[in-house]
């Protein structure tokens, strides 16, 4: 055993190391001033919000009326690589009249509603019960396939009820106002809807039941690098801003064979379908007709910014950076942030940031207000990193200049 | 049982129910005016999912698909000496229902036939197929064919212990030309090709897929649209086939024939002449694109 | 367990030479022998059992319900179960769709049968259970590596199934357009009707072989390609080592949809699969052409010969 033992360090090359000691990795990215995916830390990903998918909207497909699609609204937005798609839905609703007896199911539903909105707002104004929401499902593609993820229940649930905490889309607007089909002196088959026929006596239009929309998204995400409930808000929001409501009339002559489909259809809802089938089978959306979808807010934006604390351990010294061309420019961040306070990094991307970073803020701001002020939702999740006065207020900088950039794109 | 899972929205909520489009507004101007001989532009882009080992988009007319291949990747526990391959199609929850079974086409009396008409056109109510755990019938189709088709390309022997797995979205479906299930296997076939090639599994040869139509007047139609016009005449004796080829073996690897009536060999042989030349120019497009690309 | 590589090897080339040999010395179109015998089921409107020698049966029974009219699609419901297989594997809603596909598309002339007023139709539900020779050394529920393909056999059992089926005679008025009637029917099953009615004249039937013809359900038949050589209704040896699968369809005197590709390997490995020609497929169906109709002939003596069990071999 001639040979001697020396203990030799290792050496890997960059990706060797990313992949495993990610946090090290980062850590020494964040130290000279640049992400792993090579932005700064405050470089939002490109924003491309494509034209919506004119094929498969009925009401705004450029070939004329699509006939056959029952898409109301959707979007294509396209986040640094990530994709998403989604479309909005719809389907009816009974609600309940004044003084009216309606269905227990109706009824239950309601009761569901205001109390569920109660006991998530005990504090707040009681008028969120003027509000409505979107039943969005979201799908993040990542080559499996069962029950959904966690993260996206969790999304689902936050655009649930951020959309209706916003209160952007009052209840009036999935209104119907139910038009009356019916045939005329010369035996035509014709359609009066209320607001168009101001000659036409009102009493017609006094239905038993009254009837609202409820809507549905679907989201789908190819190449999810990061969080997305950003990209997936944006989506949303612009979906429902092309979301075009179909004008629904009341057919008294087609019940009978309509019966029969909706029979058909009632499968779902076991329980109460059967005394909905029946009145519901006789509303029927007009194939050509519709209206916008009136939103009272539509330019709100969430943010996301994850804070990160930088570990001295870690840290790469770089001799001349002050000689550097390269690292001067990027590394400003680091020299006007103060000792101890964490680094934001916006859109945060890949998995070694998504692990390592304690905590996000999430930030809503309303930028169409006068008052620069005015937030519409201040959250912060996770409490792995120190979160000081200046970093929120630094977030919500970034956030309301985000908003004002996308506003301006869409 | 309610599902906890998704939000799924009141339980009473009905389905939208859309009159049928009139005939004269229905203003369906084919996007694309298609002479009988060529196939349809499409668009095709590799890579475009970056969480996955290949994938392809393709655009034609108004159908958009994307197909995402993970694999191969290990299978924990498994000790098979092949890769396993499967493939998952996925049709846009909101998009109609495809039902290559047209019963408006079955002989009734005329009253009762508009009748049919009427129940078959109003089927577009709005499918919210959510949380639905099982493939529908269109999706269970497409995902057999192209298993079926792409077995024979795969060098599976070469990935012991683990899993080829295939993922087809089919974004939008263009309802004005080419709902048909058939047309729908090809461009998701061709493009699944392409996702296959992107992700770098060994393959024997690429397959390429075309579609044709024999008309009652025994000509050959390849990569039929079926505009609203060509869909009346669906229903006399008309043949439609998909067939899938390896063309350095010259092997068909997936087949499927439709039609109301019978066929005999004759038939069955131009059909798929039919076929053939059609999958051999998407095949010259394919291997062009690809050049293109390296 | 599955056949070694030297038993895969001996097996292709027996059966890719040029006067094949199959493993159980049938000819390239012999089918296998059936035992089949019809309404054995009496509280079903019609079944069938049939037998092969393995040990392999299927069970069929077809029964009905009034429905409203709704689309005509919905009026046949087909329900496959296999051994006590999970009824959500893939290949076996593969199965149920070809199937199920099959009856509706040749079932044109009898959704007449199945009108009773303009409201009201008779809804068919074909429940299937198919036993496999080999589910005794199945260990688990999913694994299927010795399930033989069923589709051919299947469709003999509900094609003899649906001949013997008896649906009740409607006595109430087959007119309710303008007031509307339950259906109400006689409750005597003597007087019921069969709803392919049985031509009692032979020579009418000689004479007129393609209108009767034309009543009768679709039959399919699996086709296995080995090289340049075609085999109908392969065995579990013959699905292990071929090429490819093809299905094909047969009503009426003629070759009719789905005309399939199918993958008949269900142990999962690839290494022999490879496609076929074209030309393998145009000689697949000129030779369903010529089977196929002594097939049905063979099936049609077992429904006239009722409900004796009969074991048809010689036919095919």
């Amino acid at each position: 055993m001639s040979e001697e033992f020396q203990l030799k360090p290792v050496s890997f090359s960059p990706e060797v190391l990313a992949r495993i000691a990610p946090e090290l990795s980062l850590q020494r990215h964040l130290s000279v001033g640049v992400r792993p995916c090579l932005r700064s830390f405050q470089e939002f990903k490109s924003v491309q919000i494509n034209p919506q998918l004119d094929s498969i909207n009925r009401y705004t497909s450029n070939q004329g009326i699509s006939s056959k699609s029952t898409v109301l609204g959707s979007s294509n937005i396209k986040c640094g690589n990530t994709i998403i798609f989604c479309t909005i839905t719809g389907g009816f609703i009974e609600t309940l009249l004044p003084n009216d007896e309606a269905d227990e199911n109706v009824k239950e539903y309601e009761k569901i509603y205001e109390n569920s909105e109660k006991q998530e707002n005990n504090q707040q104004d009681d008028s969120l019960s003027n509000f409505r929401t979107v039943y969005p499902i979201i799908e993040i593609e990542r080559g499996r396939t069962g029950a959904p993820t966690d993260e996206e229940m969790i999304i689902s649930q936050t655009l649930h009820d951020t959309l209706l905490n916003s209160k952007i889309l009052p209840k009036e607007s999935l209104e119907i106002d139910l038009g009356l089909k019916t045939v005329d002196k010369d035996n035509n088959e014709i359609i009066i809807y209320p607001n168009e026929s101001k000659d036409i006596d009102s009493s017609l239009f006094q239905f038993p039941r009254k009837y609202s929309f409820v809507l549905y998204a679907s989201i789908q995400v190819f190449s999810r690098s990061g969080p997305i409930l950003d990209a997936a808000w944006l989506a949303l929001m612009i979906a429902l801003k092309s979301t075009k409501l179909p004008c629904v009339y009341f057919d008294e002559k087609n019940s009978n064979l309509l019966n029969d489909i909706s029979s058909l259809s009632s499968k779902k809802s076991v329980k109460t379908g059967v005394v909905n089938a029946k009145s519901g089978s006789q509303i029927i959306c007009d194939p050509t007709k519709s209206h916008d979808l009136k939103l009272n807010n539509s330019d709100l934006y969430t943010t996301t910014i994850g804070l990160i604390e930088l570990d001295k351990d870690f840290s790469v010294e770089i001799e001349d950076v002050e000689n550097n061309e390269d690292f001067k420019a990027l590394s400003v961040d680091k020299h006007t942030r103060n000792e101890g306070e964490p680094i934001l990094l916006c859109d945060i991307e890949g998995d070694a940031e998504e692990n390592a970073i304690g905590s996000r803020v999430v930030v809503i701001p309303d930028i169409n207000t006068e008052d620069d002020d005015n937030l519409v939702s201040v959250t912060i999740i996770g409490g792995g990193s120190k979160v000081t006065k200046q970093s929120i207020q630094n977030s919500i900088g970034l956030a309301k200049l985000r908003s004002k950039n996308l506003q301006q794109q869409s | 049982m309610s599902d906890r899972r998704r939000i799924t929205g009141p339980e009473s909520a009905l389905p939208l129910v859309f009159a049928p489009t009139p005939n004269n507004q229905s203003t369906t101007k084919s996007p694309q005016e298609k002479t009988n001989s060529g196939i349809r532009n499409f668009f095709i882009k590799t890579g475009i999912v970056s969480n996955c080992n290949g994938s392809c988009f393709l655009e034609v007319d108004n159908t958009t698909i994307i197909v995402s291949v993970y694999g191969a990747k290990p299978i924990r526990g498994s000790s098979v000496t092949s890769a396993s391959f499967s493939v998952m199609t996925k049709v846009s929850n909101n998009l109609e229902e495809l039902s290559n079974f047209t019963s408006s086409d079955l002989s009734h009396s005329k009253e009762e036939k508009e009748e049919q008409k009427l129940a078959k056109e109003d089927e577009y109510v709005t499918t919210n197929q959510i949380g639905k755990t099982q493939l529908s019938l269109v999706e269970q189709k497409l995902s057999t064919y192209i298993q079926t088709a792409f077995l024979p390309s795969i060098l599976l022997e070469k990935y012991p212990k683990s899993s080829i797995e295939v993922f087809i979205n089919i974004l939008t479906n263009d309802s004005h030309t080419n709902s048909s299930l058939l047309s729908l296997i090809t461009w998701c076939a061709n493009c699944t090709s392409l996702a296959l090639v992107d992700s770098g599994i060994e393959l024997k040869d690429m397959v390429s897929t075309g579609i044709a139509k024999l008309t009652d007047d025994q000509t050959v139609v390849i990569d039929p649209s079926y505009s609203n016009e060509g869909r009346k005449t669906v229903g006399g004796q008309e043949v439609r086939a998909v067939a899938s080829y390896m063309s350095v073996t010259d092997t068909v690897v997936g087949l499927m024939i439709e039609s109301e009536e019978g066929v005999n060999g004759e038939m069955i042989e131009k059909v798929i002449d039919g076929c053939n030349t059609m999958a051999r120019e998407i095949r010259s497009n394919m291997n062009g694109f690809l050049v293109s690309t390296m | 367990m599955s056949f070694s590589v030297s038993e895969k090897d001996y097996l292709y080339q027996s059966l890719s030479s040029k006067t094949p040999i199959r493993p159980d010395g049938r000819k390239s179109h012999q089918l296998r022998g059936i035992e089949a015998s019809i309404n054995f089921l009496p509280n079903s409107n019609g079944s069938s059992r049939i037998r092969l020698s393995d040990g392999s049966e299927v069970i069929i029974s077809i029964k009905s319900k009034v429905v409203k009219m709704s689309t005509l699609a919905d009026l046949i419901e087909l329900d496959l179960t296999i051994d006590n297989l999970r009824d959500d594997l893939t290949f076996i809603s593969d199965w149920t769709n070809i199937l199920r596909n099959s009856l509706l598309r040749n079932f044109a002339d009898k959704f007449e049968c199945l009108k009773l007023t303009t409201r009201y139709y008779f809804k068919l539900y074909v429940d299937v259970l198919f036993l496999s020779s080999s589910s005794n050394a199945r260990t688990t529920k999913t694994d299927t590596s010795f399930l033989q393909n069923p589709l051919s056999m299947i469709s003999f059992g509900i094609y003899l199934a649906l001949k013997s089926t008896r649906l009740p005679l409607l006595i109430s008025n087959s007119n309710d357009k303008d007031i509307e009637e339950l259906p109400t029917f006689n409750d005597d099953w003597s007087s019921t009707v069969l709803l392919y009615p049985q031509d009692e004249d032979e020579e009418i039937k000689e004479n007129n072989t393609t209108s009767q013809n034309s009543s009768s359900p679709p039959l399919l038949f699996v086709l296995s390609v080995v090289k340049n050589n075609l085999f109908i209704d392969p065995s579990i040896e013959e699905q292990e080592i071929s090429d490819c699968g093809l299905v094909i369809g047969w009503c009426s005197g003629k070759v009719v949809s789905p005309i399939e590709s199918l993958n008949l390997n269900q142990s999962g490995s690839s290494e022999y699969i490879k496609g076929m020609h074209g030309q393998n497929i145009i000689e697949g169906i000129k030779m369903i052409e010529n089977v196929a109709a002594t097939v049905s002939k063979g099936l049609d003596e077992i429904v006239k010969d009722g409900n004796n069990s009969v074991f048809m071999d010689s036919i095919f």
